[in-house]
């Protein structure tokens, strides 16, 4: 006879699984339908060749860091709040701090049942306020849309939208580095070495597939310095705000 | 064409469905904390406090919105922001699939057609469920792990406390007595008393913490570079447009770093300190570019 391992779970916690598990199947369903229905909407079919070259590039940079940070988060949020952190998204910039801040204004111990009742109804507010205040922003652009256009097709406004990946990874760059500066030499010094020796690889159309390299030297180093040792406490720091 | 009415009743279903899953666990688990004692007061003051708290990042994210819509109109970049995804994941996998699908990335000279934005789509979509399906396919299991396998479910600290009156029962009154620190590892499990004979173990959420850290510098790295081998290798004055993003990125670090500076004091800044300095960036493009096209033009 199949022994029950999850026996001794309490009532709330088989029922937050239980129910956890259907929800995120039908939100992540209806997150991979909504393209479709609007494909339909557009009679529009989607570049099947194009479609796998990028999802290939993007499952290999995603894939792993949606692991880790599975592996991170669900310990410090317990599993109804990651249900709901893993649907509703922006974890590490609002969800997780918000439940770490929930956890320290009850001051519930960490890991007993109370901190996983108070991260729940953290994130849970946390995804409603977003969703109130982001709707409430969308009514207004909904509103603008068409001087929101007129501006946009200005010409000299058109050397903004060729700055949008430098302006949003440098600013995240600087953050990063700032804080993790010892995972950061390798990566940066590989990179610096590469694009400037071979410019041709600099080519913001180039950049994409060439995450993929700069990733495996970034991983590499960063498990040869945590296995040494060589992060001295940095980047060891669970639940660290990262960016 | 991408913000048609249809596209936004699709997107408002499903934001729909995600605060149903929000309003459905928010009384669960307030249920479930009545039910274990914690004070209807203390409930409540979590409520308050994580709105109040969500309120300037909501702000930030949708002022981040303004990197998404001019590609993808204003429901769909509503969407990918507003659940599930986050602005660097969104940019890099809409980049991706827009090199692929029309041979040149996200920019001015983008020609976004109804099937390269399906596409887009679709890779956005598809490329950040694993998440999810992680947590439907693996969180059971691993949350049995965290709590020490099968043993009897741990009870509510209250309980480990012999009924002793707590902040999140009473509403009053910190718990002085518990060093969970120092007795309950990150994760959650119950640790004995550290002994040292004892073999060193694997960290695993430390790894995880280290490995994701790596992977979004690899990310910047890779961007930032891309700026300055653009800017700096093989530079010819007549391409003197290819320096405005390398400038662009260094008015965004310095943004950040002054913002970062500033909000040691001002806390509030730091909830804007990506969108404003993601805005500082884009927005000197334009006095760059005309001053570079004065110069050398």
């Amino acid at each position: 006879m199949k022994k029950d391992i999850y026996k001794n779970l309490s009532e709330y916690d088989k029922k937050i699984h239980a129910s956890g598990r259907i929800w995120v199947l039908v939100c992540d369903t209806l997150f991979v339908c909504a393209p479709i229905a609007i494909a339909v909407y557009l009679n529009a079919k989607p570049d099947y060749t194009a479609f796998f070259a990028a999802f290939g590039v993007v499952a290999v940079i995603y894939w792993s860091s949606a692991i880790a940070e599975f592996a991170i988060f669900a310990p410090l949020l317990g599993p109804g709040a990651t249900y709901l952190a893993f649907v509703t998204g922006n974890i590490s910039n609002i969800k997780l701090p918000c439940a770490l801040n929930a956890q320290e204004t009850a001051k519930t111990p960490r890991g007993s049942k109370e901190s996983e009742v108070v991260s729940t109804i953290a994130v849970a507010v946390s995804a409603l306020t977003q969703t109130v205040i982001m709707g409430v922003g969308v009514v207004f652009l909904a509103i603008f849309t068409k001087p929101l256009e007129t501006f946009f097709a200005i010409p000299e406004v058109e050397p903004v939208f060729d700055c949008i990946l430098p302006a949003l990874f440098g600013a995240l760059g600087y953050s990063y580095i700032i804080k993790n500066p010892r995972l950061a030499v390798v990566p940066m010094a590989f990179m610096l070495i590469l694009y400037l020796a071979f410019p041709g690889f600099a080519n913001k159309d180039s950049v994409a597939i060439m995450i993929i390299f700069i990733g495996v030297v970034s991983l590499i180093s960063a498990v040869f310095l945590f296995q040494k040792g060589l992060l001295d406490g940095k980047n060891k720091k669970i639940g660290k705000e990262i960016a | 064409m991408f913000n048609a009415a249809a596209i936004y009743l699709i997107v408002i279903v499903v934001i729909a469905v995600v605060c149903a899953q929000a309003v459905f666990f928010l009384i669960s688990a307030y249920k479930e904390g009545q039910k274990i004692g914690m004070s209807r007061a203390v409930l409540n003051k979590v409520i308050t406090s994580s709105a109040v708290f969500s309120i300037l990042p909501s702000v930030g994210i949708l002022v981040t919105m303004f990197g998404l819509i001019e590609f993808l109109g204003i429901p769909f970049s509503w969407l990918r922001l507003n659940v599930i995804g986050s602005l660097m994941y969104e940019l890099t996998a809409a980049n991706a699939a827009a090199a692929e699908a029309t041979g040149s990335a996200l920019g001015a000279d983008s020609n976004i057609t109804g099937s390269v934005f399906v596409t887009i789509a679709l890779v956005m979509s598809i490329g950040i469920i694993l998440g999810g399906l992680l947590c439907a396919f693996g969180l059971k299991r691993y949350s049995l792990i965290l709590k020490g396998g099968n043993k009897k479910d741990k009870p509510s600290a209250a309980d480990a406390e012999n009924g002793e009156a707590t902040e999140y029962q009473s509403g009053a009154g910190i718990p002085q007595n518990a060093d969970l620190e120092n007795t309950q590892s990150p994760s959650g499990t119950e640790n004995a008393a550290p002994n040292v004979k004892k073999k060193k173990k694997l960290n695993l959420p430390e790894l995880g913490n280290v490995v994701s850290t790596s992977i979004f510098i690899a990310l910047c790295a890779a961007y930032m570079g891309g700026a300055i081998g653009q800017a700096f290798g093989g530079f010819h004055i007549d391409e003197y447009t290819s320096v405005v993003p390398f400038i662009a990125m260094l008015a965004a670090i310095g943004s950040m770093a002054l913002i970062t500076k500033a909000a040691k004091k001002r806390e509030w800044l730091q909830s804007f300190s990506l969108s404003i300095s993601m805005l500082v960036g884009m927005l000197s493009a334009i006095p760059v570019s005309l001053i570079l096209g004065a110069i050398f033009a």
